[in-house]
């Protein structure tokens, strides 16, 4: 019996560990144990104003906290009965596409790209790849200045509240904002080009995909039209989606595991381009197809080239967004946050991990009773299990440290975000 | 250890320095969002120049290896963001806190226990019901507490999230031996400063502007929102007064409690006993 042990995943957010035992070639337990700092949102959000609950609801995480935030105000909106303005929901859309380049960018090629060349970190990479690590820092400075125009600063948005902005972006800043996403756009193409040409573990694993579904675009913030959809061909309405996205509790974590009649299944960018790549841009596509990867694709690997291509997609919308807001008056008035009625209210957006779910019950004095969040990486912890299940036989003759760094390319190509603390991943190889 | 460390009336002060030519650095992570490591992160023009100033040896969040890179905890200087919410925190943290020569908390859950601390009220067991149901889970929760709950804090950098530049100020000073000093001054100083306008005064929105500590450069206000305290109560706070002119805009004893109980629950002052103490919200002060 040969016994691993194998120290933190590094380079994910937050801190999380797995467990797997090996025995002839073949897994015989995986567990990915979030076994820490629980923060229970769901409890303490209880009691308070529903004006002043989205704030406090995107502390649940920092990297997609402008998702969360935005999630969060739907759902009391839903609840309340507030209808945002149009420009008011530009700006959001605006916000998400700055956070999901920022994230994106963050993910593949700080916290992803140093285990494809063989680095202990980005840092590491500096003296071979200078110009592409620098580059990643402009871009993830743009998707962060992105979200800040809009927000008033990049993590945690200060602006966005029930009914409206605190504020709204001056014309010269929404300016210089698109002339540097026209003068990064060359890098984000080349970004397509680069996580195209690596080479992934030969995982293949068809697994089901869910992801929001709009019939009208790319769907990140969503509309009225916009619906929950999977690969194995059913959709559903928003407001039922504890129907469909199930939790459960296991023992060994501290995080809850979304689970489909008994299965795992996968949300994130390698979903969204699963399920609706027709409404992909058509400059994202014509970079897909200069490379030898096609959509759907099974490996769960190239999650991490899914990000990139949504990365040019968002500098691409972000465009579109920025042009709409151009041509609009925009107008600073306070939000128009006023109850209209009280009860459940639901929300969905795409985050940048995948689909993020909100849900609050508010009383008619605005106080909200209940709380629901489900956040993507909740949902993905079952499907990485699996996928280390199956991707175990195809690296046990490896030594231990190839097996450690295949299993923690594959957690990461979830960009998980744990927000938990830390404790000891171990593998037993018997 | 190192001497002194922070305090607000007596200026910079100079430290022991455990280095020759480089401090170690070590950042680590409790409980809460990530978002002051994803902080650091965000200062991409000063990044690399950051980790050539100093020897960032441990750094979960962007090093791969043991620990967080090969430092461990055997660090000159520890930052450490994040709440204590269990015993293996307790440990761990009292681990880096022997490995350290200077720690500092890096965040509002690092200083004053977080969001999460929010529901301190509510006793840990129901809260954990509500979220887990009645599951048995191995891992027991504590209320979320900060830092200096458990060990010596020798800078507090508050702030949900921090702002980065207080980050960057610190780990300059700190790298040649000196402590950082955060002004003992509130956001409605900074406020001013910024030639705003009173959104307490103008609109009747509640803002904690004059008892929370500045630094932040009053971003909230600045954006038209008011003050939410989260970088905690400033030395010497006038919580009565700011609690009567609350009293003033209608607001009722429930809601002024909870305008103090977001970000910093724990933090020394906000942490509302003068609910009892004080009831003419007159005199006395917070605890």
């Amino acid at each position: 019996m040969k016994k691993i042990s194998v120290e933190h995943i590094a380079r994910v957010e937050g801190h999380g560990n797995i467990y797997v035992e090996i025995e002839n070639g073949r897994a015989r337990k995986v567990e990915m144990r979030v076994v820490e700092g629980s923060r229970m949102f769901e409890a303490f959000l209880r009691g308070r104003n529903y004006v002043e609950t989205p704030e406090i609801a995107s502390r649940v995480c920092a990297i997609c906290s402008a998702s969360h935030l935005i999630a969060s105000i739907k759902a009391i909106e839903d609840a309340v009965g507030v209808q945002p303005d149009e420009q008011t929901v530009l700006l959001r859309k605006l916000a998400i596409m700055g956070e999901t380049i920022q994230s994106h960018v963050l993910h593949i090629y700080l916290l992803a790209l140093p285990d494809y060349l063989g680095y202990p970190s980005v840092v590491h990479m500096v003296k071979e790849h200078g110009e592409a690590v620098k580059k990643a820092l402009e871009m993830k400075k743009l998707g962060n200045d992105m979200a800040e125009v809009v927000g008033g600063r990049a993590v945690h948005l200060i602006t966005p509240m029930v009914g409206g902005l605190t504020y709204v972006p001056k014309k010269s800043h929404l300016h210089s904002l698109k002339k540097r996403v026209l003068d990064l756009l060359p890098w984000a193409e080349k970004t397509v080009e680069i996580f195209g040409g690596l080479e992934n573990p030969p995982l293949e694993r068809k697994t089901e995909y869910i992801a929001l579904y709009d019939p009208e675009e790319f769907c990140f913030y969503g509309g009225e039209k916009t619906v929950i959809r999977s690969s194995e061909g059913w959709t559903a309405p928003i407001n039922r989606y504890r129907e469909y996205i199930t939790e459960a509790v296991v023992p060994y974590s501290t995080a809850k595991f979304g689970v489909r009649n008994g299965h795992g299944f996968m949300v994130g960018a390698l979903a969204r381009l699963n399920l609706n790549y027709d409404h992909l841009c058509d400059e994202a596509k014509e970079a897909v197809e200069k490379t030898p990867i096609r959509f759907p694709a099974t490996n769960p690997f190239l999650n991490n080239f899914a990000q990139a291509v949504e990365t040019l997609h968002c500098f691409h919308e972000s465009i579109r967004i920025l042009d709409d807001l151009e041509c609009m008056d925009l107008r600073e008035k306070r939000p128009e946050m006023d109850m209209k009625k009280h009860g459940w209210g639901h929300s969905a957006v795409e985050a940048p991990r995948g689909t993020l779910y909100h849900s609050y019950l508010v009383n008619e004095k605005g106080i909200v009773e209940e709380a629901d969040i489900i956040t993507p990486t909740a949902q993905n912890w079952k499907n990485l299990e699996e996928d280390i299940e199956a991707l175990v036989p195809l690296v046990s003759d490896r030594g231990y440290d190839e097996i450690q760094m295949a299993i923690e390319m594959n957690v990461r190509a979830y960009d998980p975000c744990i927000s938990c603390s830390t404790h000891v991943t171990q593998v037993k190889k018997r | 250890m190192a001497e002194g460390g922070m305090n607000k009336n007596s200026g910079p002060l100079w430290l022991k320095k455990t280095w020759d030519k480089k401090p170690r650095v070590g950042i680590y992570s409790f409980s809460g969002c990530a978002g002051c490591q994803l902080s650091i992160l965000d200062l991409e023009d000063e990044l690399l120049d950051l980790f050539n100033m100093v020897d960032v040896v441990s750094f979960r969040m962007a090093i791969r290896g043991p620990g967080g890179g090969e430092g461990g905890y055997d660090v000159d200087i520890a930052f450490v963001e994040g709440s204590i919410t269990n015993e293996h925190q307790i440990e761990e943290l009292r681990e880096i806190r022997a490995g350290a020569g200077f720690l500092v908390a890096l965040g509002s859950c690092a200083c004053f226990g977080g969001v999460q601390a929010s529901g301190n009220h509510v006793p840990i067991d129901e809260r954990a019901r509500v979220v887990y149901g009645d599951t048995e889970l191995v891992y027991r929760h504590l209320p979320s507490k900060p830092l200096s709950e458990y060990v010596q804090v020798d800078l507090e950098i508050p702030g949900c999230p921090i702002n980065k530049y207080e980050f960057l100020e610190a780990l300059k000073y700190l790298s040649v031996g000196r402590t950082s000093v955060i002004r003992p001054v509130p956001v409605c100083w900074e406020c001013r400063l910024r030639e705003n306008r009173c959104i307490f005064k103008e609109t009747g929105e509640i803002c904690m502007g004059p008892v929370t500590q500045g630094g932040c450069g009053a971003l909230c206000p600045t954006f038209g929102k008011p003050c939410d305290g989260c970088r905690g109560p400033v030395d010497q706070a006038n919580i009565p007064s700011e609690v009567s002119l609350m009293e003033e805009y209608g607001l009722d004893a429930e809601t002024i409690e909870r305008k103090f109980r977001i970000y910093a629950t724990e933090g020394k002052g906000f942490k509302l006993d003068w609910k009892r103490e004080n009831n003419s919200a007159s005199g006395g002060g917070g605890k």
